[in-house]
């Protein structure tokens, strides 16, 4: 029969505290010398218990979960004494750091417990009629068996809360996610909804506006599937095919894709002697026309958008994205490339995670400056095709 | 009083949203002007009086309880329904406080803000009539 990971586990830590048959059979006698002592020993700890809020708390069930309680005690202590100290003993303390988990309790509770715990049998170890080499090598044994019992409830503790902290942490991903996505699907709704009520109740609809609700109703479908889109390429972003693809042309051909408002000005500067980028070139464009979307968005009143390529050493290009808008607040720069994480009253916030997810897989990076007020910079460096190219 | 004596302003920065209200509520004989940013808006609101304003939440430059609040320093008597396809977010439980009569969500329901327009709270030019 193979043993468990966690069974595993203790059999190690026991290594490390050179745990050895002399142990148990020093423990099994302390056990039996010590039965007369125990009932005010657990009287004790679940006294002290009792005077701590952070304890008193999590016992909700009053006098009789404390009675229920202290028969559990003495069930733990008598295994710690007299074992055996096998798979289902490591099992029933890795449930008790669970346990504390699901209740509440702090587990630094749980240290001062057993160390009170602890001090309480050593000073019955110290009144046995025993010589003094007997009682230190009883103490040693009982520590190392208290240890053994305190780390593995602590590693229970730590797996389940960590388990707990994730579980938390999605809920709290997916509310958010769900927020966006209702947000920004409910906006083409609004307008699909209000045109067919038009088209419905209007009593003067004239040919040319029902017409119009009609192509309004299209086009809102249109921008809730991109909405779908968008979500499903960047949950499957499928894998780059790189090979070696002219930056300048890509630029040029998002810019002249990117529907310019007349009140930005672009300066775009692409040396004819710029190296062909090693990249995927369909890929790149999602980049570049999210960075230039991003650049004229953050002038609403127009501006210079400056677009800047060239070469850096021999290995890389290095393309800027430079606006003089709104600029990007420090608490929220840090934030820009989290998914679902906006600055803009519309969208879902994964234009730029969805670059850097892009610029991840093609070993390229992002580089990003900003003042409030002034304007951001948006700098990508990708890999230069010249060894490559020629090698392919 | 019929409709024709009552004025819309409707903020949304989508423009498509704007025109189907203004189409709306055209046609039911409202006189509708529409903007897409809070600036605009309070530009309007300086030349001409509304009665109701229907403002998204969600504006590029301040939300639609903000822009209601100043609108009201303009027009103290304007009503204000303030529509969002995000019902859940924080800033909504101001909107009782900064005065606005009610929250929307969109989707719209035209049915069920028509009947909100007619009352509980009918414009007071319509109550003195009610009354007399």
């Amino acid at each position: 029969m193979s043993s468990s990971p966690t069974y595993l586990r203790f059999l190690d830590l026991r290594r490390y505290v050179d745990w050895c048959d002399d142990d148990a059979q020093r423990l099994r006698v302390l056990g039996d010398a010590l039965a007369p002592s125990l009932p005010a020993l657990i009287d004790d700890f679940y006294a002290e218990i009792q005077r701590h809020e952070g304890t008193l708390r999590v016992i909700t069930g009053g006098a009789a979960q404390i009675e229920r309680l202290k028969a559990s005690l003495r069930v733990w202590i008598q295994e710690l004494f007299h074992g055996p100290h096998d798979e289902a003993y490591v099992q029933r303390r890795w449930r008790v750091g669970q346990r504390h988990v699901e209740i509440g309790l702090e587990q630094v509770f749980t240290s001062m417990a057993l160390a009170r715990m602890r001090a309480n049998i050593n000073q019955a170890i110290t009144g046995l009629d025993c010589p003094i080499n007997e009682r230190i090598a009883m103490m040693t044994s009982l520590n190392k068996a208290l240890d053994l019992d305190l780390a593995l409830i602590e590693d229970a503790y730590q797996a389940a809360y960590h388990e707990r902290q994730q579980r938390i942490e999605r809920l709290a991903t997916m509310g958010h996610i769900a927020g966006g996505i209702a947000h920004e699907l409910r906006n083409p709704l609004n307008v699909v909804r209000t045109s067919s009520y038009y088209l419905l109740n209007a009593r003067n609809a004239t040919p040319e506006k029902t017409r119009e609700h009609l192509q309004r109703i299209d086009q809102q479908v249109g921008i809730a599937d991109s909405v779908i889109t968008a979500l499903s390429s960047f949950a499957r972003l499928p894998l780059p095919e790189m090979k070696p693809f002219d930056v300048a042309e890509c630029v040029r051909e998002t810019l002249e894709n990117a529907a310019l408002p007349p009140t930005v000005t672009v300066d775009v500067s692409l040396p004819a002697d710029l190296p062909l980028a090693h990249g995927d070139r369909h890929q790149l464009t999602i980049v570049f026309a999210n960075l230039i979307r991003n650049a004229v968005e953050a002038m609403p009143n127009g501006g210079l958008l400056r677009v800047v390529a060239q070469s850096s050493g021999q290995q890389h290009i290095e393309v800027g994205v430079e606006d003089c808008g709104v600029g990007i607040a420090a608490d929220q720069l840090q934030r820009i490339l989290e998914p679902f994480f906006s600055t803009k009253p519309r969208g879902l916030g994964l234009g730029l995670s969805l670059v850097k997810a892009i610029l991840d897989r093609q070993q390229g990076l992002l580089h990003v400056t900003s003042t409030p007020g002034q304007g951001s910079k948006f700098c990508i460096r990708l890999l230069a095709a010249t060894e490559r190219g020629k090698a392919t | 009083m019929t409709n024709a004596a009552r004025a819309i302003l409707v903020v949304d920065d989508e423009l498509e949203a704007c025109h189907n209200l203004a189409d709306i509520f055209s046609d039911l004989g409202y006189r509708v002007e529409i903007a897409t940013s809070a600036e605009s808006a309070l530009a309007l609101a300086q030349h001409a009086p509304f009665d109701i304003a229907l403002l998204d939440l969600m504006l590029p430059t301040a939300d639609g309880i903000a822009l209601f609040e100043s609108l009201k320093t303009l027009q103290p008597n304007i009503k204000g329904y303030v529509l969002t396809a995000y019902p859940q977010h924080t800033r909504v439980v101001s909107a009782q406080a900064a005065g606005v009569t009610n929250v929307l969500a969109k989707p719209i329901d035209i049915g069920k803000l028509l009947v909100i327009l007619a009352g509980p709270n009918p414009p007071s030019h319509e109550s003195s009539s009610c009354a007399s």
